[in-house]
């Protein structure tokens, strides 16, 4: 048994197999003289076990993430769908409620889809903090586990103009975290494409957010010149929420600066540029996003 | 990147050996022979003669989009350039009611589509298909609202699903990343174009399955759904 050729054979496939056996490339190489012949293949066994492994983990984290983000924006539209007495007096308006309902219904079947998927891997499915129900079958109402006013600085379930400012910056940020975990996902394409099909609904949620309050100036006649369906740079729908849009300005794509590039009139303005590509952010910028929104 | 069009003698033989495959299945190694023997026959006496006249037998009207990443890139240019040919020709014959707001948007729309469009040429470069693409936008009335929101929500529901579809097949997975943040824009015009038309109405069970996924086609499938839309011919075979 030559265990370099084993690893040699392995690498023709796979040339990060070196790289993925946690970079152990040199305690590798003295096993063949330095390891009795038959403890090898109970220590080659954990060895790739752990390595190989590591995708499977990479993928049950991203879900279990997105997971988190589904459950945070269901809970969101759940809470302001039922906030109000009776159908005179209710924070969404008559005419938005069969949208924003139907929103909600399909956060929930992201929900119910992402914890089937996790169960299937054999991992149980996130739970947010304060929830008591089962981590798979559960109502995922958890009022308990958010507040969304953030300690007061949003008025956001009695102003319908801070409830449609707030859902499309989480719908917006969602999005945005989907991009940033898709790296993650390269290698397992089944997941990969469903996470795709899971943010394109997301990216309708932000759209209809959008357009909604575009047209929605708490009574004043005309529409929002800035808010549009899209992400005109850096532009946030208040103010306080601009960190959830840094880097959206963003104009350059595959190393090609799209103001570069001909439009109809002249060469692409840096608004439109910015608004046909949705940009990614990364795990931890997503976390202390969302943070103040949590208990 | 392969070059986009020209002689792929690797492809007629792939061909080739692939249907004598069928003929042959299950019988003897005999045929096998006779088939490689073919083959060198094919390429010393009759090559000449067999090999031009199959060059990539694509006719001179008939554009062939390429294989690999390469014809991946082709097919999503191409259907980024039905869509800004829609929306040249919707800001040009302005439906009836379009006010300020829409017409804001729909400029936005054709400028998002140009710089999609503009972004993938540039990438494929000598690779892109040559020739000019003829699109045919007579499924759609552009001086009518409904017909014009009603086709635009059909070409952006179908260019999420392409996006969505394609991306498992790429080599080069930075594409997928790429063409990730152009697909979410793509579903944001739809729900636009979509709530615009009919308040509430960002997607429907035919889009949107029971799980809140949207759609994932294949290249075969989306471009079989553009076929009213292109009077080009294209030789997309290679296509998943």
């Amino acid at each position: 048994m030559n265990f370099n050729n084993i690893l040699q054979e392995i690498a023709k496939t796979d040339p990060e197999v070196y790289e993925k056996i946690s970079g152990r490339r040199d305690v590798l190489r003295s096993f063949g003289s330095k390891v009795a012949l038959a403890a090898l293949p109970i220590a080659l066994g954990s060895m790739f076990k752990k390595a190989y492994g590591k995708t499977t983990a990479t993928v049950l984290d991203t879900l279990q993430f997105a997971l988190q983000l589904e459950y945070f924006e269901f809970n969101y539209y759940h809470t302001a769908n039922n906030t109000g007495s009776n159908s005179t007096n209710t924070l969404v308006p008559a005419n938005d409620r069969v949208g924003f309902k139907l929103v909600e219904d399909q956060e929930r079947a992201h929900i119910n889809f992402l914890r089937t998927t996790i169960d299937s891997m054999g991992a149980v499915p996130f739970t947010p903090n304060n929830y008591s129900g089962n981590a798979l079958t559960g109502n995922p109402y958890s009022p308990a586990s958010y507040d969304f006013t953030a300690n007061g600085a949003y008025n956001v379930f009695a102003n319908y103009a801070s409830f449609l400012d707030l859902a499309i910056a989480f719908e917006d940020t969602g999005i945005r975290a989907y991009q940033g975990q898709l790296p993650n996902l390269l290698d397992s394409t089944d997941i990969m494409t469903e996470v795709l099909q899971l943010s394109a609904v997301e990216g309708r949620h932000a759209a209809f957010a959008r357009t909604v309050r575009r047209y929605y100036n708490g009574g004043t006649p005309g529409y929002n010149y800035g808010m549009k369906p899209w992400i005109t740079t850096n532009f946030p729908p208040t103010t306080a929420l601009q960190p959830n849009y840094l880097g959206e300005d963003n104009t350059i794509q595959k190393g090609v600066d799209i103001t570069s590039l001909t439009g109809y009139n002249g060469n692409i303005t840096a608004a439109n540029a910015s608004e046909a590509y949705d940009e990614a952010l990364d795990k931890p910028t997503v976390t202390q996003l969302i943070a103040p929104f949590l208990l | 990147m392969d070059r986009g069009a020209g002689c792929d003698a690797t492809v007629i033989y792939m061909k080739m050996d692939s249907s004598s495959e069928q003929q042959t299945m299950g019988s003897a190694p005999l045929h096998n022979v006779s088939r490689r023997g073919f083959l060198q026959l094919a390429g010393g006496v009759a090559g000449a003669g067999l090999l031009v006249a199959s060059c990539r037998k694509t006719p001179p009207d008939t554009q062939y989009i390429g294989k690999g990443d390469t014809g991946l890139l082709n097919y999503l240019y191409i259907v980024e350039e039905v869509l800004t040919s829609f929306y040249t020709q919707a800001n040009i014959t302005q439906y009836y009611g379009m006010d300020a707001a829409e017409l804001q948007a729909i400029a936005d729309l054709r400028e998002h589509q140009y710089a999609h469009r503009g972004l993938l040429k540039k990438i494929l470069g000598d690779t892109a298909i040559t020739g000019k693409l003829v699109v045919d936008l007579s499924p759609v009335t552009f001086a009518d609202r409904t017909s014009t929101l009603t086709q635009a929500a059909f070409l952006e529901d179908l260019a999420v699903a392409a996006y969505n579809g394609v991306a498992q097949y790429f080599s080069d997975k930075s594409y997928v990343l790429l063409i990730a943040k152009m697909a979410t824009v793509q579903a944001r015009h739809s729900a636009y174009a979509r709530q615009i038309l009919t308040a509430n109405n960002i997607s429907d069970n035919t889009i949107i399955n029971v799980q809140g996924l949207d759609r994932a086609m294949t290249p075969q499938q989306v471009m079989a759904a553009l076929a009213p839309w292109i009077q080009t011919k294209l030789d997309y075979t290679t296509l998943p």
